[in-house]
């Protein structure tokens, strides 16, 4: 079955280049642009992965990402946190909130394309 | 809450009188014009004189000198001692003194010889006033007879009278010590005192039960006005209620509890209230010379500000971080999808169109970066040269026209010179980041106007667009670096929030002024100004409007105007002044009382000053004729009497058109006082601006940087204090001064706080117009 991954960063060309990244591997992708769409797209399509940018107008990642956690119907999808903040302390949030995995921004489209699958493995 | 016994209290109140009279020591109360109001047994019986007789009369009065003793000092040392009571309120102890009495009139009425050894003490009221002066005695009369009569009187014994000598010598040595003593303490209490009331820090010393022995100003603050705890109540329940309000309330409690647990407990924290501020304290028992435990103390030092700028440095550098990543992220991960994967040359085009663009994003967020840092750090300079600012903002419109098809670029310019001191190059680099963001602002097209015009002593540029406006709330953030404004309209828009910052930063090292007025939805316009230099001046002479019927005279004004380089217009009738001041106002007007048409000066005159239009332009009387108090209360601005000469008339003109007026941003809740503070300013030739509370004064400040500010501190939302703070905290407004005006009685901290902040004070209460104006002058560093 086609799996769908739910793409969610504010910036246009970052979701131009996971789209690049993932393509050719027969996912479904979807866009979101902030984080309150994030949420309402998460609820309404289950996806079966989340790639989550950290800092997004409104709700952050890392917001969006607690409220995923909470919700006994959403808790179990796998979450990948991208950020271009690369603080010290990022990652230790992101794990805090519950990410699966975290990938600093530039990220290797080709490791990406791999973790991607590694999770969905993971989930069969 | 300590529990105080209440079975003391119940009992009979002790008849205190009685108790005093029957007290086994020489005793004397005064008020503090010395008269006597109580005396014990001992002192009657040792001054042989009766409680009916001396009580309500003066001291010295009872006991005066004896007539008989030529150097009796008895009265005056004992005066000089009174006086140091009651200026020092303090305890006075005296030398041993001769000051002899007399015995009663049915016995004979003879003096006796009497030494004393006095102790004054001051008895203090709530507000440390001098209310009863209790004086005690010891009589050493025996002593000291006994050493004077040693030498003579064989049968004293050698024994008794070394006693005697050894006795006198401790007292008076003990005396002196004492009275060493208290200065000494007196001044080292003053200096403690001093050092604790005007340090930052939070001073409180709790007794072992947690009682408050002593609290510095500082701490005052922080209990009542902070924290708006009463300075009352034990540690402890301090420590209870504060547990409420803290970010980390369990922590908290912990420590609490350690400390009511361990008096030996001794250890540095911070806390965080709910609020926002922060606070480190240290806390240690206390112990006096003998080491008994006698308190704790508590110093409190308040590190909100220093916190807030680790925050803001921290998140700056994660927010460049961010900025710098985010497009080097595409550059490398299309760069490395084109090498690892195959792709049609269309996607190949596409990718490498993104790289490319995203490179020269790059280039411009660094070029940007670098330019602020550069005018930051101060290692930017400007060169300057006069320049025709319309022909650089008709090049950047033609620039942009070329590049963006969505919208119409207007290009408004006056008909007169343009000509302006700057970097020609910068300048063109605002216009440039103005007509960015209008057009990029305006998603939907439509027309940007860039506009420039005379504004005062000023060139201003705006540049005007219909496009989605800045949010209200968003607006006083609009310079700050990487400050992107958002909504859902703008997510789009790419930029890298250096761009308005920027502007700032230039049009500030021009010593100009940047400025906007936007509403969400219908667009905005953003300008600044620059200061026209008087080199660059040609185009743009201040106008002069004389009237004047003679022409002789009128000429002769021309003549003593024109080396001051100002554009004259004469007209010899009322009606022509008005009319000419109707068309184009002057910048100031040279009235003659006597004209040619049905108006006289004094009509004119009036005339002018009752239109709103024209109540500002600067009057100067030159006339023949009397009336200089009745022209100062029309409203003129000076008065000269015919003949003046040219140095005078010049001189005036000069001083009613300088070269810059300043803007002043008055603050105060109080639309009473903001109108008396504006209306004693508004002679002056000030631009004033009105906010009523915090938040207006910093989103006014924002729009555009005022010359200085008059302050209140007292205001709704955010307070006067919070204000400064704010100021001083931006780079680009910690310059501004600031006159504070307040009706609060300020601490002795507050006060530092505010001197730390260069600030001039002004208390209501002290509140004078001239005070005001002066402060304000010197503010503008006029």
């Amino acid at each position: 079955m086609e799996s769908t991954v739910l793409v969610c960063d504010n910036e246009e060309i970052l979701r131009d280049l996971v789209r690049a990244s993932l393509a050719g591997n027969g996912y479904r992708m979807v866009e979101a642009r902030d984080g309150d769409e994030s949420l309402e797209a998460a609820r309404r399509l289950h996806p079966d992965l989340i790639l989550l940018d950290m800092m997004m107008p409104g709700r952050t990642g890392i917001e969006v990402l607690g409220e995923l956690r909470r919700d006994p119907e959403l808790r179990a999808i796998p979450v990948i946190m991208l950020t271009a903040r690369a603080q010290a302390g990022d990652r230790e949030a992101a794990e805090r909130a519950g990410a699966d995995r975290f990938l600093a921004k530039p990220f290797s489209p080709l490791e990406l394309a791999t973790v991607v699958q590694e999770l969905l493995d993971d989930e069969r | 809450m300590s529990v105080r016994p209440l079975k003391e209290a119940r009992l009979a109140e002790p008849d205190f009188r009685a108790l005093f009279e029957g007290a086994p020591g020489l005793y004397l109360v005064l008020d503090p014009t010395l008269r006597i109001l109580a005396a014990s047994d001992a002192y009657l019986a040792a001054t042989m004189t009766k409680r009916e007789e001396i009580l309500g009369r003066d001291l010295f009065d009872v006991f005066p000198d004896n007539p008989d003793d030529a150097g009796a000092t008895g009265v005056s040392n004992s005066r000089a001692s009174f006086a140091r009571v009651l200026e020092r309120r303090a305890a006075d102890t005296m030398s041993v003194q001769r000051h002899d009495i007399r015995r009663p009139a049915e016995e004979d009425g003879a003096w006796e010889v009497r030494y004393w050894s006095p102790v004054n003490s001051p008895v203090l009221d709530e507000r440390g006033h001098v209310t009863y002066i209790i004086h005690r005695v010891e009589d050493v009369t025996e002593f000291v007879r006994l050493k004077e009569l040693g030498s003579e009187q064989e049968a004293v014994t050698t024994q008794l009278r070394d006693r005697t000598a050894q006795m006198e010598a401790e007292i008076l040595s003990r005396s002196m010590e004492l009275q060493e003593a208290n200065k000494e303490l007196r001044r080292q209490i003053a200096i403690n005192e001093a050092v604790i009331e005007s340090t930052l820090d939070g001073i409180a010393l709790a007794d072992p039960d947690g009682n408050p022995i002593l609290m510095n100003a500082t701490q005052q603050r922080m209990l009542s006005d902070l924290l708006d705890l009463p300075p009352s109540g034990t540690v402890a329940e301090y420590m209870q209620i504060m547990a409420d309000r803290v970010t980390e309330p369990e922590r908290y409690r912990r420590l609490a509890e350690e400390i009511a647990q361990n008096a030996e407990y001794e250890g540095v924290d911070g806390f965080e209230l709910l609020g926002g501020r922060s606070y480190v304290r240290y806390t240690a028992p206390v112990r006096n010379a003998d080491g008994d435990h006698i308190g704790r103390i508590f110093v409190t030092r308040e590190t909100t500000a220093e916190r807030a700028a680790e925050r803001l440095k921290s998140e700056l550098v994660a927010t460049v971080s961010h900025e710098l990543r985010t497009p080097l992220a595409s550059i490398m991960g299309f760069a490395e999808l084109l090498t690892e994967r195959e792709y049609d040359e269309e996607t190949r085009n596409r990718f490498l169109r993104t790289i490319r663009g995203e490179s020269t994003r790059l280039t411009a967020l660094v070029n940007d970066f670098l330019d602020l840092q550069r005018i930051e750090s101060g290692a930017f300079t400007l060169s300057l040269e006069p320049f025709d600012l319309g022909e650089v903002v008709r090049e950047v419109v033609q620039l942009f026209s070329a590049q963006s098809h969505d919208h119409e670029l207007v290009v408004d310019l006056p008909d007169e010179s343009t000509r302006a001191l700057g970097d020609r190059d910068r300048i063109a680099q605002v216009v440039g980041n103005l007509l960015s963001n209008a057009i990029k602002y305006s998603p939907r097209g439509g027309s940007v106007v860039a506009k420039l015009e005379e504004s005062g002593t000023a060139l201003r540029v705006s540049v005007t667009d219909s496009g989605l406006g800045v949010p209200a709330n968003q607006q006083s953030k609009l310079f700050t670096k990487f400050f992107r404004a958002d909504s859902s309209d703008t997510r789009e828009i790419g930029g890298t929030g250096l761009g308005l910052a920027l502007c700032k930063e230039m049009v500030e090292a021009h010593s100009g002024r940047i400025g906007f007025t936007s509403v969400e939805g219908s667009g905005s316009t953003f300008w600044f100004e620059l200061p026209v230099s008087t080199r660059a001046r040609d185009g743009e002479k201040l106008r002069v409007l004389v009237v004047e019927d003679d022409p002789a005279a009128a000429a002769l004004i021309e003549e003593y105007l024109a080396p001051a380089d100002y554009a004259v217009e004469v007209t010899a009738t009322g009606e022509g002044a008005l009319l000419s001041v109707a068309e184009d106002a002057p910048a100031l007007i040279c009235l003659d009382m006597t004209l040619a048409g049905e108006l006289d000066g004094w009509a004119v005159l009036a005339r002018l000053k009752e239109d709103e239009a024209t109540a500002a332009i600067p009057v100067v009387i030159c006339t023949a004729g009397n009336g200089r108090s009745e022209a100062g209360a029309l409203g003129a601005a000076d008065f000269l009497s015919k003949p003046f000469s040219s140095g005078q008339l010049r001189a005036t003109v000069a001083r009613l058109l300088p070269d810059g007026r300043g803007s002043v941003l008055v603050v105060d809740d109080e639309e009473s006082v903001r109108s008396l503070v504006i209306e004693t300013l508004s002679e002056d030739g000030i631009e004033l601006r009105e906010a009523a509370d915090g938040d207006e004064a910093l989103a006014k400040v924002a729009a555009r940087r005022p010359d200085a500010i008059v302050l209140d501190l007292i205001l709704p939302t955010v307070d006067g204090f919070a204000v400064l703070d704010r100021l001083q905290s931006d780079p680009s407004t910690r310059s501004i001064p600031v006159v504070v005006l307040t009706a609060r009685r300020l601490t002795p901290a507050e006060r530092t706080t505010l001197k730390r902040g260069a600030v001039a004070l002004l208390e209501k209460n002290d509140y004078s117009g001239d005070e005001l104006r002066a402060l304000v002058a010197r503010a503008l560093g006029q």
